[in-house]
């Protein structure tokens, strides 16, 4: 899963995004985002429920068609050129929508054969991420039958197997155990060693100061905050500022009074 | 108690229907199916009274509602929520209660409206005056009651198998089976239907009046015959099978209440599989490129998806039935080799929906950047490889039969023809009016209302095929019985026609996919972004 170290569009940032926006009905998901990432970098993307954070990867990754706004990635526009765009990318689904009736090993391979990848290269590089991932033992077992964990590790092995220069993962550890939570933070930490550029969100704000430098924090479809970590929390925790930023004030639970009474 | 469960059975029904139409239009269909349906088993009830063969229907009849009781919600497992006790096991109460408030939601339904019109019926035609009357209105209460709670005790009893994949694959086979029975019984019942006799029917139900479930029927039978004492005696008995039968139920609900549940548990003690290949064994002459590995997905999913595992079934099934009634009616000419490519034909209707079959895995099409052209010459090519089999296997038993191995080559390019005809219709059809497909773990696949709308399309569809089909399977069976040796000329003449019309369709169909792949996602995937 080496990743291809000479990036022709260098001057480019990994990912452009001028004036994204989608609306669902009378409901307003994205409402005009704009964003930078640079080649390398390991960007959290964070917000509440309902932010608009899966649209906005959705759309930028060539899933969802935007209502207004453009992508490029490493210089393609993704609307415009798809076959190019997505060839530099690797996803991970919040949802894993996969053919979930393929072993795991066989969804690999139908994976790199989509790509257009050779078969010699597609067996050399599952056999290594599935044993990285701990996911050899089950090699033969229909996704189906795996759990959480498991899925969200076979689904990223899945999305590096083309050794993408951009990976864009949904919600990577929710609902992970620690173990595969590790593991699943080793491989991109390896990746991004490798020059290649991390883009996720999450709702785990220990997670994000942990592992990226930059983070964009969502609220109602548009990015309130965006820049370095350090910048972003000023001095303060990330889930503080995140608090702060999105409007939620300190939990008054004076009414509750009932629950310490009822335990007496 | 029982207000909560039975308030909680209408919400949800309330609920079901205003999360859309095609939703309401199933509840209105179901209820002007099964309420009719339910009066004019009443009505011929009542007409009945006096005839010499009433008592027999009515055990019979006793019968086969406690049975169709017990296995329709197990087929349909998924469909209403208030069935799968396990959502109750956290809340503080008596098994008694849930007993109660479960059979009264269980009873806030179409089905048993039309059931209990249905027993209503029934009592109307045998009641008599006096203390018959009375033996008449307990035993329809019991027969209600034994419904109901046959049906909740082999549900729960089921629960736990029925939530795990494994399970819900197995129930999703037992379906087509049922299915396939019933076919079969309605061939056999129509081919003896002179042979049977109200002598005979009457005979058989005297045979199954031994059963339990029965005897709810029969209390009312023995009134109609003016047999008190038996009358009493039954009805003692059905009472005694109803306990028994809530006894089952509550044996079965505090072991799901009580016991863990493992169903989700992954079974990873499977073997390693040291050539596992997306390619099956007999089909590695696949290509390597988008095109193969869409096809031996295809081919992969024929038989691991319990639903087109369903259809195989089914293809494998009828074919069977119609070679062997040609074979037993035997003296067959040679050319009847041809109808082999038949199955071809079959098989090819389950092509109208590609993409919807795929559901949410097309995802990963449309993320790797899509290829509508693969994917649809993959799909095709599937199609193809499992028709092949089929129709050889159909063609060389009527070889056998008839002797016409020659023709046994023309009947195999006949069907390319007609799966290329079809695939024609069936890949534009695929992607202009793609069909979501429920992903629930409801294993017959869609809700009611959805199977209506899209079964509308499907005839229109399959229309669309017959008419192309039309001129081919003229052409082939006018020079078949009127100038056989001429075949030689006028399949290859098909085999063009269609790929003429393959090639037309593959075109209009990728044309309009192409560039258009999210908004086809965005139709079969029923969890995509909203």
């Amino acid at each position: 899963m080496s990743v291809d170290a000479t990036q022709p569009s260098q001057a480019s940032p990994a990912v452009t995004v001028r004036g994204l926006a989608k609306r669902f009905g009378p409901k307003t998901a994205v409402a005009g985002l704009d964003l930078d990432i640079g080649h390398g970098s390991f960007f959290g993307l964070v917000g509440p429920n309902g932010a608009g954070k899966t649209t906005s990867l959705s759309m930028i990754t060539g899933v969802l068609r935007p209502d207004a706004g453009q992508v490029w990635i490493g210089g393609t526009d993704v609307w415009a050129d798809p076959p190019v765009a997505k060839a530099m990318i690797g996803v991970l689904p919040e949802d894993l929508r996969t053919f979930e009736r393929l072993k795991g090993g066989e969804l690999l391979e139908y994976t790199g054969l989509l790509r257009g990848m050779t078969p010699d290269v597609i067996a050399e590089r599952s056999t290594e991420l599935l044993d990285v991932l701990g996911l050899a033992e089950a090699a033969g077992t229909m996704v189906v039958d795996y759990s959480h964990g498991m899925r969200k590790k076979v689904a990223l092995a899945a999305a590096l197997l083309h050794g993408p220069r951009v990976l864009f993962l949904d919600e990577p550890f929710e609902a992970v155990d620690p173990v595969s939570a590790r593991t699943i933070r080793a491989v991109l930490e390896r990746y991004t060693t490798g020059g290649g550029t991390v883009v996720f969100s999450s709702h785990v704000m220990e997670l994000v100061e942990k592992l990226c430098d930059t983070v964009g924090i969502m609220h109602a479809g548009r990015l309130v905050a965006v820049g370095r970590l350090e910048d972003v929390r000023a001095g303060q925790s990330l889930e503080d500022t995140f608090v702060h930023l999105v409007g939620a004030t300190d939990v008054d639970t004076s009414e509750l009074s009932w629950l310490e009474s009822s335990l007496g | 108690m029982v207000g909560i469960f039975a308030r909680l059975k209408l919400r949800l029904l309330r609920n079901g229907m205003s999360r859309g139409w095609q939703q309401v239009l199933g509840l209105v269909i179901g209820f002007f199916v099964a309420v009719p349906l339910g009066l004019l088993g009443a009505a011929s009830l009542v007409l009945i009274r006096g005839r010499v063969f009433q008592g027999a229907v009515l055990v019979v009849g006793s019968l086969g509602l406690t049975l169709a009781w017990a296995v329709l919600p197990v087929l349909g497992f998924g469909s209403d929520e208030t069935l799968d006790p396990s959502r109750l096991v956290l809340l503080p109460l008596r098994t008694g209660q849930i007993l109660t408030g479960l059979f009264v939601a269980s009873l806030l339904g179409v089905t048993a409206v039309a059931t209990v019109i249905g027993v209503i019926g029934a009592a109307i035609g045998a009641v008599t005056f006096g203390p018959g009357a009375l033996v008449v209105v307990l035993a329809g209460l019991v027969l209600v009651a034994q419904c109901v709670v046959v049906s909740r005790a082999v549900v729960t009893s089921l629960s736990g198998l029925l939530r795990s994949r494994r399970g819900r694959d197995i129930t999703a086979m037992l379906v087509a089976l049922v299915v396939i029975a019933f076919q079969g019984a309605r061939f056999l019942v129509a081919g003896l239907a002179s042979s049977i006799s109200s002598a005979g029917f009457r005979h058989s139900a005297d045979v199954l009046r031994w059963l339990p479930p029965a005897w709810a029927g029969e209390a009312m039978a023995a009134v109609t015959e003016r047999h008190p004492g038996q009358a009493a005696v039954a009805l003692v008995g059905s009472v005694l099978f109803l306990a028994l039968a809530v006894g089952w139920w509550r044996a079965a609900l505090v072991r799901v209440l009580t016991r863990a549940d493992t169903s989700g548990t992954p079974n990873s003690q499977r073997s390693r599989n040291a050539t596992l290949s997306l390619y099956p064994a007999w089909a590695r002459f696949l290509p390597r490129t988008h095109t193969g590995a869409v096809a031996a997905k295809e081919l992969r999913y024929a038989w691991r998806d319990p639903r087109r595992r369903v259809q195989i079934v089914v293809n494998l099934a009828m074919p069977a039935v119609a070679v062997a009634v040609l074979a037993v009616k035997g003296h067959q000419r040679p050319v009847v080799v041809l109808l082999a490519a038949g199955v071809g034909s079959l098989v090819a209707l389950n092509g109208l929906n590609s993409f919807g079959l795929d559901g949410p895995g097309y995802w990963a099409h449309v993320s790797v950047g899509p290829d509508p052209r693969g994917d649809l010459v993959g799909k095709n090519l599937a199609l193809a490889l499992q028709v092949l089999p089929l129709v050889a296997g159909a063609a060389v038993a009527l070889a056998a039969v008839s002797g016409g191995w020659l023709y046994v080559p023309g009947a195999m390019v006949l069907a390319l023809a007609c799966v290329a005809t079809q695939t024609a219709v069936g890949n534009v059809v695929s992607v202009v009016l793609p069909q979501p497909v429920s992903q629930s773990s409801n294993p017959w696949g869609m809700s009611s209302g959805q199977g209506c709308v899209t079964g509308l399309l499907v005839m229109v569809a399959m229309g669309a095929e017959m008419l192309l089909l039309a001129p081919a399977v003229a052409g082939a069976a006018v020079t078949a019985v009127f100038w056989p040796a001429w075949l030689v000329v006028v399949i290859p003449v098909i085999a063009a026609y269609g790929a003429g019309l393959w090639w037309a369709g593959l075109a209009m169909a990728v044309n309009r996919l192409r560039g258009r792949e999210p908004e086809l996602l965005a139709k079969v995937d029923l969890r995509a972004a909203a």
